[in-house]
């Protein structure tokens, strides 16, 4: 296993040894899902799990957030057992499926969430307000959720992962079913709470994605650690080195290759950079906005809900 | 002490409005309402005896529906949200296991008694139509049979103006109009005379309701706690046996509890649901008197608490997935 480890005093989940075996209605052993694995995640930082289908990924969310029991292992989430109702005071979940009530609409499930943390009427509305806009469902706000696309729905699930302005957000699959604009601002929120000095977990098959956005990955394979570290210092490639020049005269550039290969004693690899596909296709839908704009489906305001973009002191892990 | 009794009101409303939204939910309602008040005409080319058939009749429907809609909101309600896993999301947030479970049960014991009021009333103008056999009693039996059609109307009308839900409106609508048909008759007689309110209602079928709505939330009860750990088929197949075993009870075990301890004690754990079915007393000209309907709450009540507590239980340990 590749291992990478920093000593942090702040930390917000401690994962030690954990096992899940799921057991059939006779409580005979099934499947194991989690064989014996430790991580921990900071305060403050972005840490993915990632891994193939079936490797233990959710199971190990749910482990996190109270809703399976480990079969052995230590878990300790933001200082307390993940059952804590303290601790799930303070933390935010989006489901891998958009886990919401069909028949009611984005403004009642809101208001729902918000009721559960015991939120004030006018504190509620006031989230609701922003989160709707924050996510581009302001004009759906009386739809069923039912009749939403799934795009619309997972919108609508990372709303209410939100609504208690968590300090940690437990996000599995986030970009799953969004279209690149949904994606590019699911991350540039993440980027946000984790300047806020909130910790997102994360897990995701979309490894582009998760190299945006995490601090840490862990991988898992078949229910065990097979990697863990800072993903810079796991991808970069230390014996290798990148310039990147604007664009010069053929002549100039003659005389730099000349010079480059004359210090490596062989030929430099040259190439243009190309553009991330992603903004480019987002470029291209802003233009076409802007030519005409379609009011039917999601329409983002581009802001983050002012409550969780403020600059206030985000509560310490107690 | 405040933040549970927010969630408890939340969720209890959410499980209430999620179970009146759905279009079944509405329809066997409507089919309920409708077809109590539709009994005095089916039943009036009969040899006498109408209010007492359509009296059998109507409670009959009523019980039988309470039954199927009690049993699939708790249904449709829990052991959908397991399997869906809206449950998870809202365990993921500070709610105690036991106060959901709670919650849920006390949302659908919602429901089920606004249902039960609307069942009751129709059974009350139902059987005020058929007071008088071979005629019918149209001041009350009219109100009654357009009370539903005027809320499918307003319903209709608030969706195509507001886009708000249409079954939800309905069911709300549908009480509001069954509650205005019964004062509104309340106050004339057969002939539209202008009476003292209540003087034609037969108040002997109050009772009698209100012993099926307790009926309906024991299975209520039943089905909620075995949607934690069941699926929805082998649930309602429970729930059919234990009401089938109790409605034999005093043949089954009943006779033998003297005698066996093992009969005695199914006698006592197994709800005997003929306590709360007292039709035969009312044909035979008995008064329910308040003092028996109490006692049945107090044994309702106690076993509401019991199945809830197991089921609580049993919810405790149930993996959300």
């Amino acid at each position: 296993m590749v291992t990478e480890n920093s000593s942090s005093p702040e930390q917000v989940i401690a994962a030690d040894q954990l096992i899940k075996t799921f057991r059939d209605f006779w409580h005979r052993p099934r499947v194991q899902a989690v064989r014996g694995i430790s991580f921990e995640v900071r305060r403050g930082e972005v840490f993915g799990l990632l891994g193939p289908n079936g490797s233990g990924k959710s199971t190990t969310l749910k482990m996190i957030l109270g809703l399976l029991h480990p079969s052995s292992g230590a878990l300790n989430v933001l200082g307390h057992s993940p059952r804590d109702v303290k601790t799930k005071a303070r933390m935010g979940y989006l489901p891998e499926e958009s886990y919401i009530y069909p028949y009611l609409t984005p403004k009642e499930t809101l208001d729902f969430y918000g009721r559960l943390f015991d939120l004030d009427r006018s504190e509620r509305r006031r989230r609701m307000e922003e989160l709707l806009d924050m996510i581009g469902l302001s004009h759906a706000r009386h739809r069923a959720v039912g009749e939403f696309s799934k795009g619309m729905a997972r919108r609508v699930g990372l709303a209410q992962a939100l609504i208690n302005d968590p300090d940690l957000i437990v996000l599995d699959e986030p970009t799953s079913g969004l279209d690149p604009q949904g994606c590019r601002q699911i991350k540039d929120l993440i980027l946000t709470l984790a300047r806020r000095g909130k910790t997102v977990l994360l897990s995701s098959h979309l490894l582009a994605d998760v190299e945006d956005v995490c601090d840490r990955i862990a991988i898992l394979y078949n229910g065990r650690i097979q990697a863990q570290g800072a993903i810079r210092n796991l991808l970069e490639q230390q014996d290798l080195h990148r310039f990147t020049i604007p664009d010069i005269p053929a002549p100039q550039m003659q005389k730099l290759l000349v010079a480059l290969r004359e210090v490596l004693g062989r030929e430099p690899e040259l190439d243009h950079p190309r553009r991330n596909l992603e903004q480019y296709f987002i470029d291209v839908i802003e233009q076409a906005k802007q030519s005409a704009p379609d009011p039917s489906g999601v329409t983002p305001s581009g802001r983050v809900a002012e409550y969780l973009s403020s600059e206030t002191n985000p509560q310490p892990p107690s | 002490m405040n933040r549970s009794i927010s969630q408890i009101t939340a969720i209890a409303s959410l499980t209430a409005l999620e179970a009146i939204r759905q279009p079944v939910f509405l329809l066997v309602a409507t089919t309920c309402v409708l077809g109590i008040g539709l009994m005095p005409i089916l039943i009036t080319h009969t040899l006498g005896e109408a209010q007492k058939l359509v009296l059998d009749s109507a409670l009959a429907l009523y019980f039988v529906c309470g039954l199927i809609l009690g049993g699939y909101a708790a249904c449709s309600t829990l052991t959908r949200e397991i399997r869906q896993g809206t449950v998870a999301t809202v365990l993921s947030k500070p709610v105690n296991r036991g106060l959901f479970f709670v919650s849920k049960f006390l949302g659908i014991g919602a429901v089920m008694l606004v249902f039960s009021l609307n069942a009751t009333l129709a059974t009350l103008l139902s059987t005020r139509t058929a007071a008088e056999d071979f005629m019918m009693d149209w001041r009350s039996g009219g109100p009654l049979l357009a009370a539903p059609l005027l809320a499918y109307g307003f319903a209709g009308l608030r969706n195509f103006i507001t886009r708000k839900p249409f079954a939800s409106g309905a069911f709300a609508a549908m009480t509001v109009c069954m509650a205005l048909a019964f004062l509104a008759s309340g106050w004339v007689d057969e002939h539209g005379h202008r009476t003292a309110f209540g003087a034609h209602v037969p108040w002997q079928v109050l009772p009698a309701g209100a012993l099926i709505a307790m009926a309906i939330l024991v299975l209520a009860a039943l089905a909620v706690s075995l949607a934690s750990r069941l699926d929805t088929l082998p649930n309602l197949s429970l729930c059919t046996v234990v009401f089938l075993v109790g409605l034999m009870s005093d043949y089954l075990f009943g006779r033998h509890a003297a005698d066996h301890a093992f009969a005695a004690l199914l006698y006592r754990l197994i709800p005997n649901w003929q306590h709360f079915w007292v039709v035969d007393a009312l044909h035979n000209g008995y008064p329910i008197p308040w003092a028996y309907v109490t006692w049945v709450g107090s044994y309702a009540l106690l076993f509401v608490s019991g199945i809830l507590g197991l089921g609580m239980f049993a919810f405790q340990k149930t993996d959300v997935s």
